[in-house]
């Protein structure tokens, strides 16, 4: 109960200060479900990284990981990387998917929102670019089929910088 | 599932926490359909949201305390409405809404020999600012959200063919009031596409010109919503709603205030994940209204819009 | 004396004035001769008052200025009710040459004529003598010869018409005195004249007379105000049902009711249900035929009337509009949809504006009292077509707070309890007010003057009814009046010994049957009393 009220108490706090744009993302680390292998975000500065926010149950974000996959898959991994935040309260349930679309990228698990938490997610699927500065330079707060195109185009443009 | 859309379907549901005319077969009669569509609001800090919406009140049902009574003077009386809202979220907290409201108000009388009386016309508009310092994520299932609004007579309140008819067939109370409003909400799943919500709205009313004050009212709404999929939508619900007696220099105005509980159902339909649709209707369940005789709902049905971008 | 004995006397009256027939012609030839001379003598006199009943100042020399040497003498004898005309005259034709007369001429004729007198007129039937001898008793032959009216417009004017069988001749004779002295004592005789007073009109309007018009309205239309139901949407009874057997109401004996009684048909409509519907429309048997008549009475302002429908009208009835004025019920005619203010009853606006409707009495009281009064009377059913509770009382507790409903003008006058009920009265610009809880609990009388008619106000606090006529009839005979106690409906006596009942009719004494003039008077709520008609005075 007491445990229950303090993490209401920290999401009216923290969700207080929405993460905006040209900000550094917060930082995070996490077992890929994938590699099992640590993930921690502070080993991809330097590189443009896509962290995307997903659930099962989020129709949007079911589709958006097979775009995303091929997105990554054509712009290639040297400077750039995905990494996916499932946020499934049963991480069962995310992996349950994964088995049946599997993606190549990094997934890392938050059932207790964490991560979720620190980017002031809201709503899914939400979906942040970094620079290679680590610095948030977009926001998306929606998928929808295509929309990957226009995110390939603006991922090029900071591979350039 | 966009919670936008969760968001809408609550929005349809509780756009129903409009105040029903509360109806006098005597010489005074007292209500003027207040809508007060307090729940539509943008959410996240930029967000734009705009509503169309209409009802149509059928307000026949002759009551005797709980008692439904026959009406023998053949009575066809009815509103409809139309409300234009808009809101933007200041912050992810803040948001402010405002809405304007076109009403026209229908009356025959079967038994007489004179005709229909209609009247139309701008009503009333309402600001109301809204704070919500809790509300529902994939990490939280629960939503806090209080406003405090006025409701501004926009309109005309003396319409009339050479006369001035009574307040209840006026487009406008002619009267400002002070709106207080609460929200809460669980989300039974992390999609929360199941969700329970409860939201409670007091207003105190002032006097118009005519010195005559419409009841103080208080609303109380609960019910459970469930979307289906990522375009459907239903819910079904319970609203309480209570009047003190209407008022005229003070007195209290006989046959007047009451209490009342309607069950409220509804659907949505997700056109886009900014366009959506809704229908909802409101059915009494059980009345107990003051004095002796009143008029009141027999039903309700709305029809709504709405946008966000 | 009795007829015959009085007619015995007159025909020895008759034969003395026989026997002294020369004497007698002799005077009135003198008379007639001289008349010229008598008229130059005389100032000529105003002509005198009308005269309504012979007397004996007519009792005189009378002729035709026209016809010279002819003349009349009149006796009136008043306690026997006869009068005796002798006409002294000629013969239709000059006799001849050669006809003779010891005395006079030959052509001089004489009638005598006697009969009864009524009022200014007298029929007289014509006696024809003959067979008589100048100072010599002889026997004398009378024959009847026709009649003559005699009539007197005044003490110095009259005519003969007469009617002459035996010659077959009618004709009218005007005739005036040859003198003037007995004018003065035959107008001292005669009866006064009736009293050509007029009473004053009633002042019908209760508000101002001939009341400007704006935006077609006589009230400002601002001041109209929907209540809320709507046209009709409280409904009107128009087929109202009656009670007969009164043992099977439950009514209780306080209830006030709006009371009617037209003829032999007495009706009470009880406020219980006149609260739900506030206007009844009801057929009444008036002079033989069924008439048309409206009731109403608002509850907001406690006010009941009763008028008849217009003769014109193909739709007799009244519905209710749902509007008001001064919280006063406005109900609107169905011919022409006309609005009209019940406590002005006055069409305020429409094709029937400033008219003003045909009111008929109403009294309103207790139960008990009405069924003490007339224990036959007949009681509005409370099976009207409409679900109605009539045991409830639809205002809750307006009829003891102070509150308004609606905006009534005026609302700042305190001299009294908002909802008192008073029997209010309008005489022109004047108006006053009477508690009725002011009244006595038994009956009270009161007789005073309100702007210029004299009233009688009859009220009580315990029986809880209030009535005011106006107690100067038409012959502008002013009565006074003392209260009657436990007589009802007979409530006062006035100074003739006349008993009048609560409707202002005469029920015993020379007067019976005769009706006080009604006044533009009710029972209302003083506020709405004092919104309509401001200023007004208060009975102590």
């Amino acid at each position: 109960m007491a445990s229950d009220l303090l993490k209401l108490l920290s999401l009216m706090l923290l969700l207080a200060q929405p993460v905006l744009a040209q900000e550094s993302a917060p930082l995070f680390s996490g077992v890929d479900l994938n590699t099992k292998k640590q993930i921690n975000l502070s080993d991809f500065r330097g590189k443009v990284v896509f962290v995307d926010f997903w659930a099962s149950w989020c129709a949007p974000c079911r589709a958006s990981l097979p775009a995303y996959d091929q997105m990554r898959q054509e712009i290639g991994t040297e400077e750039f990387e995905i990494i996916a935040i499932n946020v499934d309260e049963n991480t069962e349930d995310g992996l349950k998917f994964l088995a049946e679309h599997p993606v190549s990228y990094p997934v890392l698990a938050d059932p207790e929102g964490d991560i979720g938490i620190s980017y002031g997610i809201r709503s899914l699927p939400r979906s942040f670019l970094l620079d290679r500065n680590g610095q948030i330079t977009a926001t998306y707060k929606s998928f929808k089929e295509g929309d990957e195109i226009k995110l390939k185009q603006e991922i090029e443009v900071l591979l350039k910088q | 599932m966009s919670f936008k859309f969760i968001k809408f379907a609550l929005l349809v549901f509780l756009f129903i926490g409009m105040k029903d005319p509360a109806f006098a077969a005597t010489c005074s009669c007292a209500g003027v359909p207040l809508l007060t569509t307090i729940d539509t609001s943008a959410s996240e800090k930029g967000e734009f949201f705009i509503s169309y919406s209409t009802e149509f009140h059928q307000i026949s049902d002759l009551v005797s305390g709980t008692k439904n009574v026959n009406d023998e003077t053949d009575r066809d009386r009815n509103s409809f409405s139309q409300v234009l809202s808009a809101s933007y979220a200041m912050t992810d907290r803040w948001s402010v809404s405002a809405l304007v409201s076109y009403v026209k108000h229908n009356r025959t009388i079967g038994s007489s020999f004179l005709g229909k009386t209609t009247t139309s016309g701008i009503g009333d508009s309402v600001i109301l600012l809204r704070y919500t310092p809790l509300f529902i994520t994939p990490f939280s299932r629960h939503l806090i959200s209080l406003g405090l609004g006025v409701r501004i007579p926009t309109g005309d309140d003396d319409f009339g063919d050479n006369f001035v008819l009574s307040e209840d067939m006026q487009p406008s109370t002619g009267a400002y009031g002070e709106i207080l409003w609460t929200s809460y909400s669980y989300a039974f799943n992390q999609a929360a596409t199941v969700q329970f919500n409860t939201s409670a709205n007091y207003t105190v009313n002032e006097e118009n010109d005519r010195k005559y004050a419409f009841g103080n009212e208080f609303n109380l709404f609960s019910g459970i919503s469930h979307a289906i999929g990522s375009k459907f939508g239903y819910s079904a619900g319970l609203r309480y709603r209570t009047t003190r007696a209407d008022r005229r220099f003070g007195f209290d105005i006989p046959n007047t205030g009451g209490q009342w509980l309607d069950f409220i159902p509804g659907i949505s339909y997700a056109v886009t994940n900014h366009l959506n649709l809704g229908l909802s209707g409101r059915i009494p369940v059980w009345r107990k209204l003051d004095g002796v005789l009143q008029f009141t709902t027999s039903y309700a049905y709305s029809f709504s819009l709405s946008y966000g971008f | 004396m009795s007829s015959k004995a009085a007619l015995n006397h007159l025909s020895f009256i008759l034969r003395k004035i026989s026997a002294g027939t020369a004497c007698f012609l002799k005077a009135c030839l003198l008379s007639v001769l001289l008349l010229p001379v008598l008229l130059a003598s005389q100032p000529v006199k105003a002509a005198s008052l009308p005269l309504s009943l012979l007397n004996e100042g007519l009792n005189d020399a009378w002729f035709n200025p026209e016809t010279d040497g002819q003349g009349f003498f009149v006796t009136v004898f008043p306690d026997l009710g006869l009068v005796v005309l002798a006409w002294f005259t000629y013969d239709t034709l000059l006799p001849v040459d050669d006809a003779t007369a010891n005395i006079g001429d030959a052509g001089h004729r004489w009638l005598i004529a006697v009969g009864e007198f009524d009022g200014n007129q007298a029929l007289l039937d014509i006696e024809i003598a003959s067979g008589g001898i100048f100072d010599t008793s002889t026997e004398i032959n009378r024959e009847l010869d026709g009649s003559i009216v005699l009539s007197f417009e005044s003490c110095d004017k009259g005519t003969v018409e007469y009617d002459l069988i035996s010659i077959g001749q009618q004709g009218t004779v005007p005739i005036e005195r040859i003198v003037s002295d007995n004018i003065a004592l035959c107008e001292g005789l005669a009866p006064p004249a009736p009293k050509t007073c007029k009473r004053p009109a009633p002042d019908l309007s209760q508000g101002i007379d001939n009341p400007p018009v704006i935006r077609g309205a006589i009230v400002p239309l601002s001041e109209v105000i929907g209540g809320g139901p709507g046209p009709d949407g409280i409904p009107p009874l128009e087929t109202p049902q009656f009670i007969t057997d009164l043992s099977a109401t439950s009514i209780s004996p306080f209830e006030l009711v709006v009371g009617v009684k037209i003829g032999d048909d007495i009706r009470a409509y009880p406020y219980n249900i006149m609260n739900w519907h506030e206007v009844v429309n009801d057929q009444f048997s008036m002079d033989g035929s069924s008439e048309h008549v409206t009731l109403s009475y608002c509850p907001l302002t406690g006010s009941a009337m009763l008028w008849k429908s217009f003769v014109e009208s193909t739709n007799k009835t009244f519905g209710t509009s749902g509007l008001l004025y001064n919280s006063n019920l406005i109900m609107y005619d169905r011919e022409t949809g006309s609005n009209w203010s019940q406590m002005l009853e006055q069409s305020i606006n429409g094709p029937q504006i400033k008219r003003i409707p045909d009111r008929l009495p109403v009294v309103e009281t207790s139960w008990a009292t009405w069924k003490a009064m007339y224990p036959e009377t007949k009681l509005l059913s409370e099976r009207t077509g409409f679900s109605r509770d009539y045991t409830a009382y639809l205002y809750g507790s307006y009829r003891e707070n102070q509150s308004l409903l609606f905006p009534v003008y005026n609302s700042n006058d305190l001299r009294l309890h908002r909802k008192e009920r008073v029997l209010g009265i309008n005489v022109g610009s004047s108006s006053k007010v009477y508690p009725i809880r002011s009244f006595s609990s038994q009956v009270e009388v009161i007789n005073e003057t309100v702007g210029e008619m004299q009233v009688v106000a009859a009220g009580s606090s315990g029986h809880n009814f209030g009535v005011i006529f106006n107690r100067e009839l038409e012959d502008c005979t002013v009565l006074d009046f003392v209260a009657v106690q436990d007589s009802l409906p007979v409530v006062m006596r006035d100074n003739e010994g006349n008993e009048w009942d609560i409707f202002g009719t005469a029920v015993s004494g020379a007067r019976k049957g005769q009706q006080l003039q009604k006044t533009n008077s009710y029972i209302a709520y003083w506020f709405a009393w004092t919104a309509f008609f401001p200023g007004a005075q208060i009975q102590q």
